[in-house]
């Protein structure tokens, strides 16, 4: 069902992971065929050593072609590798992907910042990351996966670069792994590469902002806005962070990603909106809620122009905050913005 | 509190330059007062026209596409704009939207064009 897409299964369900060998001399849909974009999983074990078991040999490979590598993934494996591959690890950009990725929507424009550059070399580039790791909380697992959804509907269409997301199977629990399995069409597993037999994208039409958000377990303060509260909210926004002792900075950018959002119900969201605030461990949580309905599902990870028109908002939230959650469909929108405290 | 308290718009002609001084927060409730002021007679006149946004305290992307819209208007008119720093959360706003890095920034209103 399409809006299961990016949703994770339960744990209870048995984990399967039906592969099927690729074969060379059958071309498949999903992107095997030259020019077009490969989205790949590698499943591995064994931490950072495990991880560079699997990519030292795909990265020497391409480093031999002079094809661009980039490896956005945690400092431990960016460790690991770069002793592995010696001298050759200057020809390689290396990202910690808990700065980058942290908020996983900032990952397809990263991407495409990094294939604009590396476009002028000539040949489509290699890109290794690591979006899941394991103390990534319920909500980012959530937002990963339809990350990974979404990564396949944003790059498509476009050229023949080649991405390889690892998961650490000993770090992550079966229902990750599974839903892995679901969104990369290639998956590779101790040295060998196979068709993936439960990826979703056999043209099944996606629902990114389908579903159901978990419910909050504190207590919420709700506050009804409209027209002309903007000011009021943020004010608001700005003392309750400052009451729960969240840094200026961060505040700043809470206040602004929550003024975004509400200006968008305001917008287009039928002129009013509720805004929801509460505390879950680490971090402030808020909500606004409206009558719209969102329906480009790659809004907010494509990075705006300068034309007056171009819309900002959920850019803007993305960079902003650590996690933003969308649900939308013919009942409303609901979107939800999470930030660090510390 | 209104829309107008939030933000006050200064205009102030110096030649062939006029500077709009922006003080206090434009967001959506007042984006429209500094779109009327960018429309209004003593600005297209101008050769330059500065919007001096050193005393903003807030700015959103409602507020920015005012600027970007100023921007663009001066140009069609043939007249150079440019704009000055804000504060730090201007700042912010410009620089996680990109748009920092295509505004002309001069450090203070009254700098000469080179």
């Amino acid at each position: 069902m399409a809006g299961d897409a990016g949703t994770a299964v339960s744990s209870e369900q048995a984990l399967e992971r039906s592969t099927a060998p690729v074969s060379s001399a059958q071309p498949s849909p999903e992107g095997r065929a030259a020019g077009a974009f490969r989205h790949e999983a590698i499943l591995h074990g064994d931490g950072a050593e495990g991880f560079v078991r699997e990519v030292l040999p795909l990265i020497r490979a391409a480093l031999q072609e002079g094809t661009p590598v980039m490896v956005a993934v945690q400092e431990d494996r960016i460790a690991a590798l770069g002793t592995a591959l010696g001298k050759d690890a200057e020809k390689v950009a290396f990202a910690d992907i808990r700065r980058l990725g942290s908020n996983p929507a900032r990952m397809i424009p990263a991407w495409q910042e990094y294939l604009d550059r590396a476009g002028e070399s000539g040949r489509p580039p290699l890109a290794i990351a690591e979006h899941v790791w394991a103390d990534r909380e319920r909500a980012e697992l959530e937002e990963c996966a339809r990350h990974e959804s979404l990564t396949n509907l944003a790059f498509g269409g476009t050229g023949s670069w080649r991405l390889i997301c690892s998961y650490d199977i000993d770090d992550l629990e079966d229902d990750v792994i599974e839903t892995a399995c679901r969104e990369h069409p290639i998956v590779h597993e101790a040295g060998e590469a196979a068709r993936s037999e439960r990826y979703s994208g056999h043209g099944e039409p996606l629902d990114v902002f389908g579903g159901e958000l978990e419910r909050p377990v504190a207590d919420v303060w709700e506050i009804p806005f409209a027209r002309n509260d903007l000011a009021e909210i943020r004010q608001l926004v700005s003392s309750w962070a400052c009451r729960e002792a969240m840094p200026f900075e961060a505040t700043e950018d809470l206040v602004l990603a929550v003024d975004e959002i509400a200006a968008n119900s305001i917008r287009h969201g039928g002129g009013v909106g509720m805004l929801r605030l509460w505390r879950n461990g680490e971090r402030l949580v808020c909500e606004v809620q409206d009558r719209g309905l969102i329906e480009d599902p790659l809004i907010g990870r494509v990075r705006p122009g300068t034309s007056p028109a171009a819309g900002r908002g959920l850019w803007i939230a993305n960079q902003l905050c650590d996690l933003v959650q969308i649900r939308s469909g013919t009942h409303g929108t609901q979107v939800r913005l999470h930030k660090q405290l510390g | 509190m209104g829309a107008n308290d939030q933000l006050h718009i200064d205009l102030r002609v110096d030649n062939d330059r006029v500077v709009v001084r922006l003080e206090g927060e434009l967001d959506m409730a007042n984006a429209p007062l500094l779109q009327s002021t960018i429309e209004s007679e003593e600005l297209t006149a101008a050769k330059i026209v500065v919007l001096d946004l050193q005393g903003l305290t807030f700015l959103d992307s409602t507020g920015l596409r005012v600027v970007l819209s100023a921007r663009e208007q001066c140009w069609r008119r043939g007249q150079e704009f440019a704009v000055t720093p804000g504060s730090q959360q201007v700042q912010r706003l410009l620089s996680v939207t990109g748009v920092g890095e295509h505004l002309r920034t001069i450090a203070s209103a009254d700098e000469l064009f080179v």
